[in-house]
Protein backbone atom coordinates (compact mmCIF):
# COMPACT_ATOMS: atom_id res chain seq x y z
CA UNK A 1 0.00 0.00 0.00
CA UNK A 2 2.82 2.46 0.73
CA UNK A 3 4.13 2.06 -2.73
CA UNK A 4 0.61 2.67 -4.29
CA UNK A 5 0.33 5.50 -2.16
CA UNK A 6 3.76 6.96 -3.24
CA UNK A 7 2.90 6.40 -6.84
CA UNK A 8 -0.89 8.36 -6.41
CA UNK A 9 1.31 11.38 -5.06
CA UNK A 10 3.67 11.20 -8.31
CA UNK A 11 0.61 10.56 -10.51
CA UNK A 12 -1.00 13.92 -8.58
CA UNK A 13 2.00 15.85 -9.21
CA UNK A 14 2.52 14.92 -12.87
CA UNK A 15 -0.95 15.37 -13.73
CA UNK A 16 -2.28 18.28 -11.99
CA UNK A 17 0.61 20.14 -13.18
CA UNK A 18 0.09 18.91 -16.98
CA UNK A 19 -2.31 21.01 -19.18
CA UNK A 20 -5.28 18.36 -19.51
CA UNK A 21 -6.88 19.98 -16.19
CA UNK A 22 -7.25 22.93 -17.36
CA UNK A 23 -7.92 22.55 -21.43
CA UNK A 24 -11.16 19.89 -20.43
CA UNK A 25 -12.14 22.77 -18.02
CA UNK A 26 -11.82 25.44 -19.77
CA UNK A 27 -13.24 23.58 -22.77
CA UNK A 28 -16.65 22.87 -20.68
CA UNK A 29 -16.90 26.15 -19.56
CA UNK A 30 -16.75 27.94 -22.69
CA UNK A 31 -18.85 25.48 -24.37
CA UNK A 32 -21.44 25.34 -21.38
CA UNK A 33 -21.57 29.45 -21.46
CA UNK A 34 -21.67 29.67 -24.76
CA UNK A 35 -24.55 27.08 -25.48
CA UNK A 36 -27.28 30.21 -25.04
CA UNK A 37 -25.36 32.35 -27.86
CA UNK A 38 -25.68 29.97 -30.30
CA UNK A 39 -29.12 27.65 -29.45
CA UNK A 40 -30.38 31.68 -28.48
CA UNK A 41 -32.15 32.55 -25.33
CA UNK A 42 -35.22 30.38 -24.93
CA UNK A 43 -35.67 29.82 -21.45
CA UNK A 44 -37.76 26.66 -22.29
CA UNK A 45 -35.64 25.20 -24.96
CA UNK A 46 -32.03 25.56 -23.11
CA UNK A 47 -33.89 24.12 -19.94
CA UNK A 48 -35.10 21.16 -22.01
CA UNK A 49 -31.58 20.37 -23.42
CA UNK A 50 -29.73 21.04 -20.59
CA UNK A 51 -28.94 17.59 -19.60
CA UNK A 52 -28.25 16.05 -22.84
CA UNK A 53 -25.97 19.15 -23.94
CA UNK A 54 -24.32 19.23 -20.79
CA UNK A 55 -23.56 15.33 -20.34
CA UNK A 56 -22.57 15.68 -24.19
CA UNK A 57 -19.93 19.01 -23.89
CA UNK A 58 -18.60 16.78 -20.48
CA UNK A 59 -18.09 13.19 -22.65
CA UNK A 60 -16.13 15.48 -25.03
CA UNK A 61 -14.12 17.73 -22.38
CA UNK A 62 -13.12 14.31 -20.91
CA UNK A 63 -11.43 13.06 -24.14
CA UNK A 64 -9.21 15.75 -24.95
CA UNK A 65 -7.04 15.49 -21.70
CA UNK A 66 -6.08 12.03 -22.85
CA UNK A 67 -3.57 12.84 -25.67
CA UNK A 68 -0.30 10.32 -24.76
CA UNK A 69 -1.32 9.62 -21.06
CA UNK A 70 0.91 6.39 -21.35
CA UNK A 71 2.56 7.06 -24.02
CA UNK A 72 4.42 9.74 -22.44
CA UNK A 73 5.27 7.76 -19.22
CA UNK A 74 6.59 4.97 -21.80
CA UNK A 75 8.67 7.00 -24.01
CA UNK A 76 9.94 8.98 -20.57
CA UNK A 77 11.15 5.61 -18.62
CA UNK A 78 8.86 6.30 -16.65
CA UNK A 79 6.78 3.29 -16.75
CA UNK A 80 9.87 0.95 -16.72
CA UNK A 81 10.51 2.76 -13.25
CA UNK A 82 7.17 2.05 -11.86
CA UNK A 83 7.42 -1.72 -13.09
CA UNK A 84 10.20 -2.10 -11.84
CA UNK A 85 8.65 -1.77 -8.19
CA UNK A 86 6.67 -4.93 -8.11
CA UNK A 87 3.42 -3.14 -9.01
CA UNK A 88 1.38 -5.15 -11.13
CA UNK A 89 0.69 -3.41 -14.22
CA UNK A 90 -3.46 -3.29 -14.23
CA UNK A 91 -2.58 -1.27 -10.75
CA UNK A 92 -0.04 1.08 -12.25
CA UNK A 93 -3.25 1.56 -14.76
CA UNK A 94 -5.57 2.17 -12.07
CA UNK A 95 -3.77 4.64 -10.66
CA UNK A 96 -3.22 6.21 -13.75
CA UNK A 97 -6.66 6.15 -14.42
CA UNK A 98 -7.90 6.92 -11.28
CA UNK A 99 -5.91 9.98 -11.14
CA UNK A 100 -7.02 11.30 -14.36
CA UNK A 101 -10.48 11.24 -12.69
CA UNK A 102 -9.72 13.15 -10.19
CA UNK A 103 -7.94 16.33 -11.69
CA UNK A 104 -9.64 16.35 -15.46
CA UNK A 105 -13.69 14.68 -14.22
CA UNK A 106 -13.82 16.30 -10.99
CA UNK A 107 -13.62 19.85 -11.74
CA UNK A 108 -16.04 19.29 -14.79
CA UNK A 109 -18.42 17.76 -12.12
CA UNK A 110 -18.00 20.75 -10.06
CA UNK A 111 -18.06 23.40 -12.90
CA UNK A 112 -21.32 21.51 -14.33
CA UNK A 113 -23.46 22.89 -10.87
CA UNK A 114 -22.71 26.46 -12.26
CA UNK A 115 -22.89 25.66 -16.50
CA UNK A 116 -26.31 23.69 -15.26
CA UNK A 117 -27.89 25.91 -13.77
CA UNK A 118 -27.38 28.70 -16.06
CA UNK A 119 -28.85 26.28 -19.05
CA UNK A 120 -31.37 25.09 -16.68
CA UNK A 121 -32.33 27.75 -14.39
CA UNK A 122 -33.60 25.68 -11.32
CA UNK A 123 -31.56 24.42 -8.79
CA UNK A 124 -32.83 20.85 -8.50
CA UNK A 125 -32.29 20.48 -12.15
CA UNK A 126 -28.55 21.08 -12.02
CA UNK A 127 -27.76 18.68 -8.99
CA UNK A 128 -29.70 16.18 -11.07
CA UNK A 129 -26.76 16.87 -13.60
CA UNK A 130 -23.86 16.67 -11.79
CA UNK A 131 -24.98 13.99 -9.94
CA UNK A 132 -25.40 11.73 -13.02
CA UNK A 133 -22.06 12.96 -14.15
CA UNK A 134 -20.55 11.79 -10.55
CA UNK A 135 -21.57 8.60 -11.20
CA UNK A 136 -20.70 8.39 -14.95
CA UNK A 137 -17.44 10.35 -15.28
CA UNK A 138 -15.98 7.20 -14.44
CA UNK A 139 -16.78 5.18 -16.51
CA UNK A 140 -15.95 7.96 -19.54
CA UNK A 141 -12.53 8.07 -17.47
CA UNK A 142 -11.73 4.62 -17.28
CA UNK A 143 -13.04 3.49 -21.41
CA UNK A 144 -11.11 6.61 -22.35
CA UNK A 145 -7.89 6.04 -20.55
CA UNK A 146 -7.71 2.44 -21.84
CA UNK A 147 -8.36 3.29 -25.08
CA UNK A 148 -5.67 5.58 -25.44
CA UNK A 149 -3.08 3.01 -24.06
CA UNK A 150 -4.62 0.60 -26.63
CA UNK A 151 -3.98 3.60 -29.24
CA UNK A 152 -0.87 3.95 -28.15
CA UNK A 153 0.36 0.80 -29.71
CA UNK A 154 -0.31 3.00 -33.01
CA UNK A 155 2.53 5.99 -33.53
CA UNK A 156 0.07 9.26 -33.42
CA UNK A 157 -3.59 7.14 -32.16
CA UNK A 158 -4.79 9.74 -30.35
CA UNK A 159 -7.44 10.93 -33.55
CA UNK A 160 -8.21 7.08 -33.39
CA UNK A 161 -9.19 7.18 -30.03
CA UNK A 162 -11.84 9.97 -30.36
CA UNK A 163 -13.85 7.79 -33.05
CA UNK A 164 -13.07 4.42 -31.00
CA UNK A 165 -14.45 5.98 -27.82
CA UNK A 166 -18.03 6.82 -29.78
CA UNK A 167 -19.74 3.44 -29.04
CA UNK A 168 -18.31 2.78 -25.55
CA UNK A 169 -19.24 6.19 -24.80
CA UNK A 170 -22.79 6.12 -25.91
CA UNK A 171 -24.15 3.71 -23.01
CA UNK A 172 -22.86 6.53 -20.31
CA UNK A 173 -24.38 8.98 -22.75
CA UNK A 174 -28.18 7.16 -22.87
CA UNK A 175 -28.79 6.59 -18.77
CA UNK A 176 -26.58 9.23 -17.84
CA UNK A 177 -28.84 11.84 -19.73
CA UNK A 178 -31.87 10.14 -18.61
CA UNK A 179 -30.65 10.27 -14.94
CA UNK A 180 -30.02 13.51 -14.95
CA UNK A 181 -33.19 14.70 -17.09
CA UNK A 182 -35.14 13.16 -13.96
CA UNK A 183 -36.87 10.79 -16.72
CA UNK A 184 -39.55 8.47 -14.83
CA UNK A 185 -37.26 6.05 -15.70
CA UNK A 186 -34.88 8.11 -14.10
CA UNK A 187 -33.78 5.30 -10.92
CA UNK A 188 -33.57 2.68 -12.81
CA UNK A 189 -31.30 4.72 -15.28
CA UNK A 190 -29.24 5.69 -12.93
CA UNK A 191 -28.68 2.31 -11.73
CA UNK A 192 -27.65 1.13 -14.54
CA UNK A 193 -25.19 3.82 -15.15
CA UNK A 194 -23.53 3.07 -11.61
CA UNK A 195 -22.92 -0.39 -13.18
CA UNK A 196 -21.88 0.60 -16.30
CA UNK A 197 -19.08 2.82 -14.21
CA UNK A 198 -18.59 -0.46 -12.01
CA UNK A 199 -17.64 -2.78 -14.63
CA UNK A 200 -15.58 -0.18 -16.13
CA UNK A 201 -13.44 0.02 -12.80
CA UNK A 202 -13.14 -3.61 -12.32
CA UNK A 203 -12.00 -4.10 -16.52
CA UNK A 204 -10.40 -1.19 -17.92
CA UNK A 205 -7.74 -1.49 -15.54
CA UNK A 206 -7.08 -5.12 -16.40
CA UNK A 207 -7.27 -3.88 -20.18
CA UNK A 208 -4.90 -1.17 -19.91
CA UNK A 209 -2.43 -3.04 -17.77
CA UNK A 210 -1.90 -5.15 -21.18
CA UNK A 211 -2.03 -2.89 -23.72
CA UNK A 212 1.53 -1.09 -21.50
CA UNK A 213 2.83 -4.20 -21.50
CA UNK A 214 2.30 -4.95 -24.72
CA UNK A 215 3.29 -1.19 -26.07
CA UNK A 216 6.93 -1.32 -24.08
CA UNK A 217 7.93 -5.01 -25.46
CA UNK B 1 28.07 0.45 5.55
CA UNK B 2 28.58 -2.01 2.33
CA UNK B 3 25.20 -3.81 1.85
CA UNK B 4 26.19 -7.86 0.86
CA UNK B 5 24.00 -8.51 -2.11
CA UNK B 6 24.49 -12.40 -2.98
CA UNK B 7 22.46 -12.54 -6.23
CA UNK B 8 23.73 -14.48 -8.91
CA UNK B 9 22.74 -14.33 -12.72
CA UNK B 10 22.52 -16.30 -15.56
CA UNK B 11 21.38 -16.53 -19.45
CA UNK B 12 21.46 -19.57 -20.80
CA UNK B 13 20.50 -18.95 -24.61
CA UNK B 14 19.14 -16.14 -24.29
CA UNK B 15 17.83 -14.53 -27.65
CA UNK B 16 15.74 -11.31 -28.17
CA UNK B 17 13.33 -10.79 -31.47
CA UNK B 18 12.58 -7.30 -32.32
CA UNK B 19 10.43 -6.68 -35.47
CA UNK B 20 10.08 -9.91 -35.98
CA UNK B 21 14.48 -10.56 -36.30
CA UNK B 22 16.65 -11.97 -33.24
CA UNK B 23 18.46 -8.59 -32.57
CA UNK B 24 20.42 -11.19 -30.44
CA UNK B 25 20.86 -14.93 -30.78
CA UNK B 26 22.07 -17.63 -28.32
CA UNK B 27 23.83 -15.31 -25.50
CA UNK B 28 24.98 -17.11 -22.53
CA UNK B 29 26.81 -16.20 -19.42
CA UNK B 30 26.88 -16.46 -15.54
CA UNK B 31 27.41 -13.56 -13.37
CA UNK B 32 28.50 -13.95 -9.46
CA UNK B 33 28.24 -11.61 -6.91
CA UNK B 34 30.48 -8.60 -7.44
CA UNK B 35 30.81 -9.44 -11.52
CA UNK B 36 30.51 -6.22 -13.74
CA UNK B 37 29.27 -7.67 -17.49
CA UNK B 38 30.41 -4.53 -20.14
CA UNK B 39 28.51 -5.34 -23.46
CA UNK B 40 29.80 -3.96 -26.38
CA UNK B 41 28.86 -3.65 -30.07
CA UNK B 42 27.86 -1.56 -33.10
CA UNK B 43 24.66 0.25 -33.22
CA UNK B 44 21.83 -1.67 -33.26
CA UNK B 45 23.46 -4.96 -31.99
CA UNK B 46 21.30 -5.39 -29.45
CA UNK B 47 22.46 -3.95 -26.32
CA UNK B 48 19.38 -2.17 -25.62
CA UNK B 49 17.58 -4.96 -26.44
CA UNK B 50 19.58 -7.67 -23.90
CA UNK B 51 19.37 -5.19 -21.34
CA UNK B 52 15.43 -4.89 -21.64
CA UNK B 53 14.72 -8.20 -21.58
CA UNK B 54 16.72 -8.93 -18.18
CA UNK B 55 14.45 -6.37 -16.73
CA UNK B 56 11.36 -7.89 -17.83
CA UNK B 57 10.55 -5.69 -20.75
CA UNK B 58 11.05 -7.23 -23.78
CA UNK B 59 10.01 -11.11 -24.94
CA UNK B 60 13.34 -13.41 -25.14
CA UNK B 61 13.72 -16.70 -25.77
CA UNK B 62 15.97 -18.84 -23.70
CA UNK B 63 16.11 -18.62 -20.07
CA UNK B 64 17.01 -16.16 -17.69
CA UNK B 65 17.70 -17.16 -14.04
CA UNK B 66 18.14 -15.14 -10.45
CA UNK B 67 20.17 -17.45 -7.50
CA UNK B 68 18.50 -15.69 -4.94
CA UNK B 69 17.92 -18.70 -2.77
CA UNK B 70 14.38 -17.71 -2.99
CA UNK B 71 12.90 -20.94 -4.25
CA UNK B 72 11.18 -20.77 -7.74
CA UNK B 73 8.92 -17.90 -7.83
CA UNK B 74 7.29 -15.63 -10.16
CA UNK B 75 9.94 -13.59 -12.55
CA UNK B 76 8.96 -10.39 -12.43
CA UNK B 77 8.65 -10.86 -8.27
CA UNK B 78 12.42 -11.77 -8.29
CA UNK B 79 13.23 -8.57 -11.18
CA UNK B 80 11.61 -6.21 -8.69
CA UNK B 81 13.61 -7.74 -6.06
CA UNK B 82 17.06 -7.42 -7.68
CA UNK B 83 16.98 -5.27 -10.71
CA UNK B 84 17.39 -1.65 -11.05
CA UNK B 85 17.29 -0.26 -14.61
CA UNK B 86 18.70 2.97 -16.01
CA UNK B 87 17.88 3.25 -19.67
CA UNK B 88 18.51 5.92 -22.49
CA UNK B 89 15.57 7.72 -21.06
CA UNK B 90 15.85 8.63 -17.62
CA UNK B 91 12.30 8.36 -16.22
CA UNK B 92 11.94 11.49 -14.08
CA UNK B 93 8.96 13.53 -13.51
CA UNK B 94 9.11 16.72 -15.30
CA UNK B 95 6.97 18.35 -12.44
CA UNK B 96 8.46 17.36 -9.45
CA UNK B 97 12.14 18.38 -8.15
CA UNK B 98 15.39 16.19 -7.37
CA UNK B 99 14.15 15.82 -3.72
CA UNK B 100 10.41 14.31 -3.92
CA UNK B 101 12.21 12.34 -7.22
CA UNK B 102 14.09 10.86 -4.73
CA UNK B 103 11.83 10.09 -1.93
CA UNK B 104 9.25 8.70 -4.31
CA UNK B 105 11.37 6.33 -5.65
CA UNK B 106 12.47 4.93 -2.29
CA UNK B 107 9.15 4.50 -1.25
CA UNK B 108 8.57 2.75 -4.74
CA UNK B 109 11.05 0.68 -5.01
CA UNK B 110 12.36 -0.43 -1.50
CA UNK B 111 10.68 -4.38 -0.75
CA UNK B 112 8.58 -3.50 2.28
CA UNK B 113 9.47 -0.74 4.86
CA UNK B 114 13.28 -1.23 4.74
CA UNK B 115 15.37 1.46 4.84
CA UNK B 116 18.35 0.12 3.83
CA UNK B 117 19.51 2.47 1.01
CA UNK B 118 20.77 5.74 1.67
CA UNK B 119 18.27 8.82 2.18
CA UNK B 120 17.33 10.87 -0.48
CA UNK B 121 19.19 14.12 0.68
CA UNK B 122 22.35 11.81 0.86
CA UNK B 123 21.76 10.24 -2.51
CA UNK B 124 21.84 13.81 -3.91
CA UNK B 125 24.56 14.94 -2.13
CA UNK B 126 26.85 11.51 -3.65
CA UNK B 127 25.70 12.69 -7.73
CA UNK B 128 26.74 16.24 -7.02
CA UNK B 129 23.33 17.57 -6.96
CA UNK B 130 21.33 20.89 -5.65
CA UNK B 131 17.85 19.99 -4.87
CA UNK B 132 16.16 21.85 -7.64
CA UNK B 133 13.06 21.82 -10.67
CA UNK B 134 13.25 18.54 -12.82
CA UNK B 135 12.83 20.73 -15.60
CA UNK B 136 15.12 23.46 -14.83
CA UNK B 137 18.20 20.93 -14.78
CA UNK B 138 20.46 19.92 -18.18
CA UNK B 139 20.81 16.46 -19.42
CA UNK B 140 23.59 15.58 -17.34
CA UNK B 141 22.12 16.48 -14.26
CA UNK B 142 19.09 14.76 -15.15
CA UNK B 143 21.16 11.58 -15.62
CA UNK B 144 22.41 11.92 -12.32
CA UNK B 145 19.30 12.42 -10.60
CA UNK B 146 18.46 9.21 -12.43
CA UNK B 147 21.57 7.76 -11.21
CA UNK B 148 20.50 8.69 -7.43
CA UNK B 149 17.97 6.38 -8.09
CA UNK B 150 19.89 3.21 -7.63
CA UNK B 151 21.53 4.39 -4.26
CA UNK B 152 17.71 5.47 -2.49
CA UNK B 153 16.51 2.04 -3.04
CA UNK B 154 19.39 -0.83 -2.88
CA UNK B 155 19.22 -3.61 -5.44
CA UNK B 156 21.60 -6.80 -6.50
CA UNK B 157 21.98 -6.05 -10.21
CA UNK B 158 21.94 -2.58 -12.00
CA UNK B 159 21.60 -2.92 -15.95
CA UNK B 160 23.08 0.83 -16.79
CA UNK B 161 22.41 1.40 -20.42
CA UNK B 162 24.91 3.64 -21.73
CA UNK B 163 25.19 5.08 -18.70
CA UNK B 164 28.01 7.74 -19.04
CA UNK B 165 26.28 9.80 -22.60
CA UNK B 166 25.29 12.87 -21.07
CA UNK B 167 27.75 13.29 -18.13
CA UNK B 168 30.80 15.19 -17.50
CA UNK B 169 34.36 13.89 -16.34
CA UNK B 170 33.53 14.45 -12.73
CA UNK B 171 30.30 13.04 -13.10
CA UNK B 172 31.59 10.01 -15.09
CA UNK B 173 34.33 9.42 -12.44
CA UNK B 174 31.46 9.66 -9.79
CA UNK B 175 29.72 7.00 -11.55
CA UNK B 176 32.56 4.49 -12.02
CA UNK B 177 33.09 5.35 -8.06
CA UNK B 178 29.63 4.46 -7.34
CA UNK B 179 29.90 1.47 -9.37
CA UNK B 180 33.15 0.15 -7.82
CA UNK B 181 30.98 0.59 -4.29
CA UNK B 182 28.59 -1.41 -5.29
CA UNK B 183 30.47 -4.25 -6.81
CA UNK B 184 32.12 -4.44 -3.33
CA UNK B 185 29.41 -4.89 -1.55
CA UNK B 186 28.09 -7.73 -3.55
CA UNK B 187 26.18 -5.61 -6.32
CA UNK B 188 26.31 -6.77 -10.13
CA UNK B 189 26.66 -4.31 -13.15
CA UNK B 190 25.47 -5.36 -16.87
CA UNK B 191 26.48 -1.70 -18.63
CA UNK B 192 25.94 -1.03 -22.46
CA UNK B 193 29.08 1.31 -23.47
CA UNK B 194 31.02 2.36 -26.45
CA UNK B 195 34.08 2.04 -24.33
CA UNK B 196 33.98 5.68 -22.34
CA UNK B 197 33.24 4.08 -19.37
CA UNK B 198 36.08 2.83 -17.57
CA UNK B 199 35.38 0.26 -14.92
CA UNK B 200 37.75 -3.02 -14.24
CA UNK B 201 38.15 -6.41 -14.09
CA UNK B 202 34.94 -6.67 -16.46
CA UNK B 203 33.35 -9.38 -18.19
CA UNK B 204 33.16 -8.35 -21.36
CA UNK B 205 30.69 -9.61 -23.87
CA UNK B 206 30.99 -8.86 -27.62
CA UNK B 207 27.39 -8.47 -29.62
CA UNK B 208 27.36 -8.88 -33.40
CA UNK B 209 24.70 -8.01 -35.83
CA UNK B 210 22.67 -11.22 -35.56
CA UNK B 211 21.50 -10.54 -38.98
CA UNK B 212 24.93 -10.31 -40.43
CA UNK B 213 24.11 -13.12 -42.48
Amino acid sequence: MNKMRALIQDELRLRAGGPSPYVAFGFFVLAGVLAPFSLGPDPELLARIAPGYVWLIAAISVLVGLEGLFQEDIASGRMAVLRLSGLPSWAIALSTMSVYWLVVCLPVVIASLPVSYLLSGTGDAALAIAVSLLIGTPALAMLGATLAAIAGVVKRGTGLVIFLALPFFAPALIFGTRLAGAAEDALSAGLFLAAFSLQAVALCPLLAGLAIRQNME
Amino acid sequence: MSLNHTVTLSLDNVSVARGGMDVVAGVSVGLEPGDALMLTGPNGSGKTSLLRAIAGFARFSGTIAFGDGAGPRDRQDAIAAHIHYLGHETGLNRRADGLTSLFFWRDLLNPGESDAGLTPDTALQAVGLLNGPVWKMSAGQQQRLAIARLLVAPRAIWLLDEPVTALDAAGRDMLVGLCVNHRAGGGMIISSSHGLFPIENVIALSLQQADAA
